[in-house]
């Protein structure tokens, strides 16, 4: 099935990057009318591992589109849209490391100045349905697209300069009429860059080959160690010591998408933290130290972990869920010291391993165009 | 011409007539509000346990389903299959504690009825279905609401901290979560109201968690099991399940 929808995709992409290309020697003046390229939109199918995954929400002012997703991968490979044109989106979220920043703790923008937090996954973006970031700030996909561009420790650039640079390229305004049928490049705006650029963030769901979903599917059984670690991460053996690991990372997207308090730190009161989380975003006294559980699925990819990358490996990970948690009045319930002992802790990094899907992160589809 | 612009004369207000003979159909907004004996509960604020000691919640929700107003003639006008009450986003503070979490229900018959019906929990036959086979815009696409070990919908979550040192502070995390078909629960709730035309209507539910935990004479020992979300010790969850009828009642 996979089979047949990558054919489609691939023969239609070709299509529309040939026509893009094809057309190369023809300079487009600016304002030039564009409707002598074609616009004939087609619906871009996103897959899921089986039948009970859920499917990605699409907005219905940003329906997927081939033409659309090409556009949106094109620009999130492309340093067009840094200031001095070093850095792209992918700078700091790298396919081979599920769309995270390979091995940084923080990831730094175009003047060197390190961020505050880790580079999320991008990994099933478009089930980010509780709001985007760590710390909850944005809504939607359309709208997180707009804010690195200008951030001066990301992107560094103004939507003034990148739209310049965009109307008068060789190609963008090609793609841009394929994508949503503009009549000339004076109409590219930011929300058109952010939309195209969350469609190609939309279709970035897994492949179904992680031993775990073939697991789901019935096609085979797990290894003992994994099968262990699967009954202590959900509860699911009343024998069974419970992990509590479930209760935030559920399957089959293995988060929630909410935000928790998981005792990393401990101060006086919820008002001390220094990073507040969801807190700083809403005000909310309840809310603060709050961040987004991230999803687990190939996780083995995305190391340092947690929201300030302070874990190297996933061991540390299990050693400060098991004895090295802190206590506050919003910690979650669930955060309590685990008393797992060694094999019990490696069978839920071997299950954690079952998510491991490498034909996501290999897959042609979502990789650099350029 | 001017047979013409009569004609359209008329016809324009023939139309107006129509348009404000239309009768607008009313609103109920049913308000469901968390209270700790006689007080609104606000997240993160200390209450006294039926032992003596402090406690504080910072999590409260549920789902109610098959949501029905009965009228005098005892007919039955389904309102809803499923929604999500999600206390906690209506306890933060004092100010929102004080009027609950509402949910609207819009265009009802104007009528009077007598009484409202609902479940607090999930349906069987919507109990056997996953998350990932509902809308996102589905209550029930919430994976944060379903546990797979149980194959269940989670019906009730309630977590907090309670003092088990008897020195005021809580100290220890707790939580209860609900599921599993045997844990649906139905209630009728006689309250005489009228939905009136163009107007919504008020009624507010007050879940009384002081009452959901017992009595001074028997209540759960929260200190002894901080965590009942077990699929194989649901008796916690079964006690709150079975004491909501106690718990629940019209603000006058």
């Amino acid at each position: 099935m996979l089979s047949s929808k990558f054919i489609k995709y691939f023969t239609s992409s070709l299509v529309i990057v040939l026509v893009c290309f094809a057309c190369k020697q023809d300079k487009i003046e600016l304002g030039e009318d564009l409707t002598m390229f074609p616009y004939n939109p087609e619906t871009y199918e996103i897959g899921r591992p089986y039948d009970t995954y859920p499917l990605v929400p699409i907005p219905e002012n940003n329906p997927m589109t081939v033409a659309g997703f090409e556009l949106g991968r094109h620009l999130f490979y492309d340093p067009i849209l840094s200031a001095d044109s070093s850095m792209s989106c992918e700078s700091c979220h790298q396919q081979a490391a599920n769309f995270t920043d390979a091995n940084k703790a923080v990831s730094e923008g175009i003047m060197g100045i390190a961020g505050p937090r880790s580079s999320m996954s991008l990994l099933n973006a478009g089930h980010f349905t509780n709001k985007l970031f760590w710390d909850g700030r944005v809504d939607l996909l359309e709208e997180q697209a707009l804010i690195p561009v200008e951030d001066p420790i990301e992107l560094n650039n103004t939507w003034g300069e990148v739209i310049k640079r965009l109307e008068r390229h060789e190609t963008y305004p090609k793609m841009f009429r394929a994508a949503f049928g503009i009549v000339n490049s004076k109409e590219i705006t930011k929300e058109l860059v952010a939309k195209a650029i969350a469609q190609f963030e939309r279709a970035l769901v897994p492949s179904g080959d992680a031993e775990f979903d073939r697991f789901q599917r019935g096609e085979i059984n797990l290894s003992d160690d994994a099968q262990y670690g699967f009954e202590l991460f959900f509860d699911g053996n009343i024998g069974v010591k419970d992990s509590e690991c479930g209760h935030c990372h559920n399957a089959p997207l293995f988060t929630t998408n909410e935000y928790f308090n998981n005792g990393l730190d401990s101060f006086p009161s919820l008002d001390d933290y220094v990073d507040k989380g969801l807190g700083g975003v809403s005000g909310k006294f309840i809310d603060m130290g709050k961040f987004r559980a991230p999803s687990l699925r190939n996780i083995v990819f995305t190391a340092p972990f947690m929201h300030d990358g302070r874990f190297e490996t996933l061991e540390e990970v299990m050693d400060h869920y098991n004895e090295g948690t802190h206590q506050a009045d919003n910690t979650d319930p669930l955060i309590r010291d685990l008393n797992l002992n060694q094999e019990e802790k490696e069978a839920i990094i071997a299950f954690l391993h079952t998510l491991t899907d490498s034909t996501f992160i290999r897959d042609p589809r979502f990789s650099n165009p350029f | 011409m001017t047979l013409k612009f009569r004609f359209t004369f008329l016809a324009f207000s023939l139309i107006v007539l129509f348009a404000s003979c239309k009768k607008d159909p009313g609103t109920l907004q049913i308000n469901f509000q968390a209270m700790y004996g006689d007080e609104p509960i606000v997240l993160l604020e200390d209450y006294t346990y039926h032992n003596g000691n402090s406690i504080q919640f910072s999590k409260i929700d549920f789902y109610i389903s098959d949501v029905s107003i009965v009228d005098n003639d005892d007919d039955q006008l389904t309102l809803t299959d499923i929604d999500f009450v999600n206390l906690t986003a209506g306890h933060e503070n004092a100010e929102d504690a004080a009027n609950g979490y509402p949910i609207r229900f819009n265009d009802l018959e104007a009528d009077s009825y007598k009484s409202i019906r609902f479940s607090i929990g999930v349906p069987p036959d919507l109990n056997s279905k996953e998350p990932g086979e509902f809308e996102s815009s589905n209550p029930l696409a919430m994976s944060s609401h379903y546990w797979n070990a149980w194959s269940s919908y989670i019906f009730a979550k309630t977590e907090g901290r309670i003092d088990t040192l008897g020195n005021g502070v809580p100290d220890l995390g707790f939580l209860q979560h609900s599921g599993k078909d045997e844990l649906l629960r139905t209630f009728i709730v006689a309250v005489p109201f009228n939905i009136e035309e163009e107007r919504t209507t008020e009624i507010t539910l007050v879940i009384d968690y002081e009452k959901l935990y017992g009595t001074d004479s028997n209540f759960l020992d929260i200190k002894a099991k901080p965590l009942a979300h077990s699929p194989g010790d649901l008796s916690y969850p079964t006690f709150m399940a079975d004491n909501y009828v106690n718990a629940i009642y019209v603000k006058q």
